[in-house]
């Protein structure tokens, strides 16, 4: 029994030292995370391969944050299944890095001049993974399934009108009207994806929907639920590669365990780490850090129907009392980068850097635009007929990149000006109803898009009515802009009606733009082939470990 | 026994009901669309709108709890709005794997917490007691959150001689239970201790019992006062805590299944709760009342067989 006790007393001190001591010994000695690799590569050999000559390894392990949850793509709805699915379905178009939809089941396109028909030539010869040809009749079938009741993307469907086979590798959509962003509806990740016909005429729909068959570069292997999935290479597909044997995904939930996995060689690549682990990360010439800008935009939606943003003024103030990208610098870098626009910088229709009309930080001119809207300081805030100058904060919380922390910064730059606020931090469902039922004056909301097209964001935030419009934003003249700016083929003259739209968006003061969230993707370095883009970051075809 | 066992069982309806009813109103009453979540902040108004409708979320509450309860009863728990599957198989597939880790978790405690409680309650006030009561306090008070990151950490990441995370293919494996180390630890820390400082004020109780006195002045060995005579009647409220705590280690492995990705029913009842699974978290909270209730019911079954004199008439 004094065995034991001497033990305990001395496994108590070892924790009592080890957590006072862990977080700043880590970055110093980022040295035994090697030693442990082989050491847990051994224990893992019923479940991966070993491989003692790490030329030869060709699996790709990732953690996921969640796990899988089915793959019907007219139903997959959360961002880990999507990305899992990338591996196996295809789409009739894909992206290039630069956001431009190039050929992928389609090998080619036209459009009808009037913008209403659209014709794709299929690519011929492409087999699904339960061999079943793709054709034209799949097409049409996939996207009558993704306009049925069973869809959930059946708006954003809605637009085609009909559909024509000309012949089994070709095929016509009509669309109500012209949508030069119509491209992005059927690249669009989930709904776009199309899976084999057959293989759904023949099973159970249950099954279908956990055993994913469609053309991609990897086949559907296994799933042990809640643990892993495994994916093999489609020694048939019809591209170049897949220079790996195996993709296997990992649901590690927790953020923490996923750095310990990444740095033990548990894994090969996590997509989240905290600041502090980022910059531990690229002090570790072992590992690669790629951060790549997104079409994920960050603001605060100022409710222009609520107390006190209805006075432009104060929407005014608001942003002159904020030094934003001092804040986003400060606490979001180099994950978040400030942007002056709703519009993403990684796309073709932000303008550049300092050319639209923004504000600038100067809170001496917040005071003057809020006293001009007449309010009086009173003690420490400003005050207009017995009613202070408050604002509650919707934020949150891990939601996006520190999310909370900006939220908070805010506030206390709100009160060196004079005005009050509050951080009401909430959880993600809750929030969701809140902001979706415009109960805000002001909160923090993403917009994040596969796609680079300017209407996939402003005609969803600033148009009146739009379904991410939550502050109630209205301009009938910008509206019509953006109409005639969907309407229009050419991609140049879009770009100047674009750059329009943001100079009305910007006057009007709708928000207080926070900037753009980059993906992050941390692996070790010598993996190769894999050049993550905006537009597409999952391929992982050309992906080999040197 | 029979008829007691039986009319316990017979109680158990009423408490059932009556936590399928709280667990259904709390789901739905707490705020958050399921249907807005399923389909995310970027999505269409009318699309939000066909989900709802069909996850039958439309219906009056009352015509959504009927549906629910009626086919409780024959132990179909619905489909899972995230996931389109019966609940009962993923439940099934998980619960295994929560109940393995509570199993280690509450045998090595126990086994741990005993004894220390049994040496601690001997010598009271001693440097040996204090020192195991202090250490009981720390396994107490720590949150397994940092219990585990700390052991993941030390075993994993400095000394390599762990995995991290993850469960092995088996339990009766190399793998399987090298990956049950630090989970089981994290897990089953707070209950040793609870159940050293348990063990430890009911042996001292027991030990200033005349009985004990009556022992010893016949003569006999002190080894056997304390582990026949002491230690047997001081089991009774520990074994009442064992029973409670294998309630709350089933229930409470959340917290540890997330951090060491364990595949078990608390992913499942986290992911339930943060998506309005509905269908999942009124199955997940169900099951464990349910092993709370089953629990109770064998520990007081087990009193008849520690102490005789207790009877269930």
């Amino acid at each position: 029994m004094k065995r034991v006790l001497s033990i305990l007393f001395v496994l108590m001190l070892m924790f009592a030292l080890v957590a006072c001591g862990a977080p700043a010994d880590e970055p110093a000695d980022p040295e035994p995370a090697e030693p442990a690799e082989p050491a847990d590569d051994e224990e893992d050999e019923e479940e991966e391969e070993v491989v003692e000559d790490p030329d030869a390894k060709t699996d790709w392990v990732i953690a996921l944050e969640t796990d899988i949850v089915q793959f019907d793509p007219i139903q997959i709805g959360d961002a880990t299944t999507s990305g899992v699915a990338f591996q196996m379905f295809e789409r009739l178009m894909t992206r290039s890095p630069d956001g431009q939809p190039i050929p992928c089941l389609a090998e080619d396109w036209e459009v009808s001049d009037d913008g209403l028909e659209w014709t794709f030539f299929l690519r011929q010869g492409v087999e699904f993974h339960d061999g079943s040809p793709f054709n034209a009749d799949v097409v049409e079938w996939h996207f009558k399934r993704a306009q049925s009741d069973d869809s959930n993307f059946q708006a954003q469907f809605s637009a085609i009108v009909d559909m024509e086979i000309e012949d089994d590798y070709t095929i016509t959509f009509t669309l109500d009207e012209p949508n030069a962003a119509f491209p992005d509806n059927v690249i669009m990740p989930n709904g776009g994806f199309i899976p084999s016909m057959e293989a759904f005429e023949s099973m159970e729909y249950e099954d279908w929907a956990m055993e994913p068959i469609g053309t991609g570069p990897f086949m559907w292997s296994e799933w042990v639920q809640g643990q892993r999935v495994e994916l093999v290479k489609n020694p048939n597909w019809w591209g170049d590669g897949p220079k790996l044997e195996k993709v296997i995904y990992r649901v590690i939930p927790e953020a923490n365990t996923q750095v310990i996995e990444l740095e033990t060689g548990g894994v090969d690549m996590i997509t989240r780490a905290s600041v502090q682990d980022l910059e531990r990360f690229e002090a570790n010439p072992d590992l690669n850090v790629i951060v790549t800008p997104a079409y994920r935009s960050r603001q605060y939606e100022l409710n222009v129907e609520r107390f006190p943003f209805d006075d432009k003024r104060i929407r005014e103030a608001v942003n002159w009392a904020v030094d934003m990208p001092s804040i986003v610098e400060a606490v979001a870098s180099p994950i978040t980068q400030y942007a002056d626009s709703l519009l993403p910088m990684a796309g073709w229709g932000y303008p550049g850097e300092g050319v639209l009309p923004n504000i600038g930080y100067d809170p001496d001119k917040a005071r003057e635009l809020i006293e001009d809207a007449g309010f009086e300081m009173v003690g420490d805030y400003y005050e207009k007929d017995g009613e202070r100058l408050s604002i509650e904060i919707h934020s949150p919380d891990h939601r996006y990149f520190m999310d909370k922390d900006i939220s908070e910064v805010v506030q206390n730059q709100f009160a060196q000006v004079g005005i009050e606020s509050n951080v009401k931090v909430m959880e993600w469902g809750a929030f969701l109803d809140e902001v979706r039922a415009s109960e805000f004056q002001m909160t923090f909301l993403g917009w994040n898009q596969s796609g680079a097209d300017p209407s996939l964001f402003t005609d969803a935030k600033v148009m009146t009515g739009g379904r991410g419009n939550y502050a109630n934003h209205s301009d009938p003249e910008l509206d019509e802009l953006l109409r005639e700016a969907l309407r229009e083929q050419d991609i140049d003259v879009r770009k100047e009606l674009y750059e329009e739209a943001q100079f009305m968006i910007n006057e009007n003061v709708w928000h207080i733009f926070v900037g753009n969230e980059s993906l992050m993707w941390i692996h070790p370095a010598n993996v190769r082939g894999w050049d993550p883009s905006p537009a597409i970051s999952g391929d992982y075809t050309q992906l080999y470990f040197e | 026994m029979f008829e007691y066992a039986m009319r316990k069982i017979v109680n158990a309806i009423p408490i059932l009901i009556g936590v399928s009813i709280l667990v259904f109103l709390l789901v739905h009453l707490t705020p958050g669309d399921p249907a807005r979540i399923l389909a995310g902040p970027e999505a269409y108004e009318e699309d939000i709108a066909a989900i709802r409708e069909r996850l039958g979320l439309n219906d009056p509450i009352h015509v959504q709890y009927w549906r629910f309860i009626s086919s409780a009863v024959r132990l179909d728990f619905g489909r899972s709005f995230r996931t389109q599957r019966p609940v009962t198989q993923d439940i099934l597939m998980r619960f295994p794997n929560t109940l393995q880790l509570a199993m280690v978790a509450i045998t090595w405690s126990v086994i741990f917490g005993v004894g220390i409680g049994v040496y601690a309650g001997v010598r009271p006030n001693s440097i040996g007691d204090s020192l195991s009561m202090g250490a009981a306090l720390v396994g107490v008070s720590a949150p397994s959150f940092w219990k585990g990151l700390l052991l993941m950490l030390i075993f994993a990441y400095l000394l390599g001689w762990l995995p991290a995370s993850g469960m092995g293919e088996s339990f009766f494996s190399a793998d399987g239970l090298k990956r049950m180390i630090m989970p089981a630890i994290t897990l089953g820390t707070g209950t040793a201790a609870v159940m050293a400082r348990m063990t430890r004020s009911s042996m001292l109780e027991v030990l200033n019992q005349d009985y004990i006195r009556t022992a010893r002045s016949k003569g006999l060995s002190e080894r056997n006062v304390v582990y026949r005579h002491a230690l047997r009647n001081a089991l009774i409220p520990v074994v009442t805590l064992i029973g409670l705590q294998l309630g709350v280690l089933m229930g409470g492995a959340v917290i540890t299944e997330q951090v060491f990705a364990w595949p078990g029913v608390g992913t499942l009842v986290i992911n339930g709760i943060n998506a309005r699974d509905y269908p999942m978290v009124q199955a997940c909270i169900l099951l464990i009342a349910t092993i709370f209730v089953v629990v109770n019911l064998l520990v007081d079954l087990t009193y008849s067989l520690i102490d005789p004199r207790i009877r269930y008439n």
